[in-house]
């Protein structure tokens, strides 16, 4: 390196402490009391720093924009598990509350039947190729003390009557089944006779046999047990009739009931574990 | 011609980073430990061996002049203190020997306390700036030295990987 570059170097590393202190003497100076020189330097600084101040002020904005873009979406994604958790409890807080209405609606029938019962919940359901139920299961067995021919009601009416127990279930037979067969009376006509389920697969029905020719029944009429044979209690409602037809052999009265109580809907049941304390009550 | 192009990399760099503390402080560097992160450039600068004390001086004059512009701050603040710490770096590693990483944190921590110091004493100055006490002023002062400390050597290493011209020894 020469003497002349030697000099130049020099003068510009002094030159590179100067002007910053130039600058910044004219900056920090009080407005009142600039010179020409620091108002010249102003004039030249003032213009460059705002266009800087801007562009720094535009790319910071930029990217704290991103940053909050950032922001919303883990706040979105937190928000959407929130919401999918409140819609699965609120799923299951509705079906609480039907179960709920349901047990209510048992309670009333209980006080309404004045008899010794047990509570069952439904724990299967046997269903047709028509999508009828032909056999429940019910959590209550030998265990609960539950026996063999023990009516069975919802709160809409007769549901049937323990057909078999094992120690912590039994099967219920319904009063649609073929094998079923209660002593009923029609509500207005007091006309006395016997249901037995059909076993249509197709559809809730069962065939009404009456005790007499000349009783006058209609389409409509309500049948309820009679207490006849003290299986069932007097007065549980079974259904309305559906159907009157002619005596096919001249011999009895006929006709087909729709029962009450909808047995693809049942979840909870009433076992009548002891007669009725007062008959009548339904 | 390379090693212009070097410094102009260093001076995004360092750029990069500012934009990047200035964005993400809050969350990595609350205050007070909010690091000069411009400095440990100007230092690297300094002690390389490879890089010309002109050119080092113009890299230091330029961050400092990015920092003015993009801190809003008086125009010659930082370019005024970052070619004052440039030269005292140099000297120092001009006077002093060892390097390596505890070299480049002690020198980091001790310029960042004094030019932190005089950035301050200059902002007394300035009129309406904001005054604090020497209390909080000292610790603000150590904080900010010990954090640009402790980024130091990862600072370093950046320049020496950016322009590995500068660890060259002139002939």
């Amino acid at each position: 390196m020469n003497y002349f570059q030697t000099i130049r170097d020099a003068a510009i590393l002094l030159a590179l402490l100067i002007v910053p202190a130039v600058f910044l003497r004219a900056n920090l100076r009080d407005p009142s009391e600039l010179s020409w020189l620091d108002r010249a330097l102003l004039q030249v600084s003032g213009p460059v720093q705002y266009v800087a101040e801007w562009a720094a002020d535009g790319v910071t904005s930029i990217v704290e924009d991103y940053v909050y873009l950032l922001d919303v979406k883990s706040d979105n994604d937190h928000l959407r598990a929130e919401n999918d958790r409140l819609q699965r409890e609120m799923r299951v807080l509705r079906s609480d509350v039907q179960r709920v209405r349901e047990l209510e609606s048992l309670l009333g029938l209980r006080e309404r039947l004045a008899a010794e019962t047990m509570t069952a919940r439904v724990i299967a359901k046997d269903i047709s190729p028509s999508f009828r139920v032909v056999r429940l299961a019910i959590d209550r067995g030998e265990q609960a003390g539950v026996h063999a021919g023990m009516p069975v009601v919802a709160n809409q009416g007769l549901v049937g009557q323990i057909r078999r127990v094992s120690g912590r279930f039994a099967d219920v037979l319904l009063t649609i089944d073929p094998e079923s067969r209660v002593d009923v009376v029609v509500g207005e006509s007091r006309a006395r006779g016997r249901i037995e389920g059909l076993g249509d697969r197709g559809r809730y029905r069962c065939r009404i046999q009456f005790d007499r020719m000349d009783d006058r029944v209609a389409v409509g009429d309500e049948v309820f047990t009679s207490g006849l044979g003290k299986k069932f209690p007097a007065s549980i409602l079974i259904g309305t009739i559906s159907e009157v037809g002619g005596p096919e052999l001249g011999l009895q009265q006929e006709g087909e009931v729709t029962p009450a109580v909808d047995f693809t809907r049942l979840d909870e049941v009433l076992i009548l574990t002891a007669g009725p304390k007062d008959p009548g009550a339904l | 011609m390379r090693s212009a192009r070097g410094s102009i990399i260093i001076v995004l760099v360092a750029f990069a980073i500012l934009l990047f503390q200035s964005v993400f402080s809050r969350l990595l560097a609350p205050y007070p430990f909010s690091p000069y992160v411009g400095l440990p450039f100007v230092f690297a600068l300094a002690t390389a061996p490879g890089i010309r004390l002109l050119r080092g001086a113009l890299t230091a004059f330029a961050i400092g002049y990015l920092y003015d512009f993009f801190t809003g701050n008086p125009l010659g603040l930082h370019t005024f203190v970052f070619v004052v710490g440039y030269f005292t770096a140099w000297l120092l590693g001009y006077l002093l020997s060892f390097r390596g990483i505890i070299f480049e944190m002690v020198l980091s921590f001790v310029l960042t306390v004094l030019l932190g110091g005089l950035l301050e004493l200059i902002r007394g100055f300035t009129p309406g700036g904001i005054a604090r006490s020497g209390g909080t002023l000292t610790l603000a002062l150590f904080a900010s030295a010990f954090a640009t400390a402790l980024l130091a050597p990862i600072l370093f290493a950046l320049v020496r990987w950016v322009d590995p011209e500068s660890e060259r020894t002139p002939s």
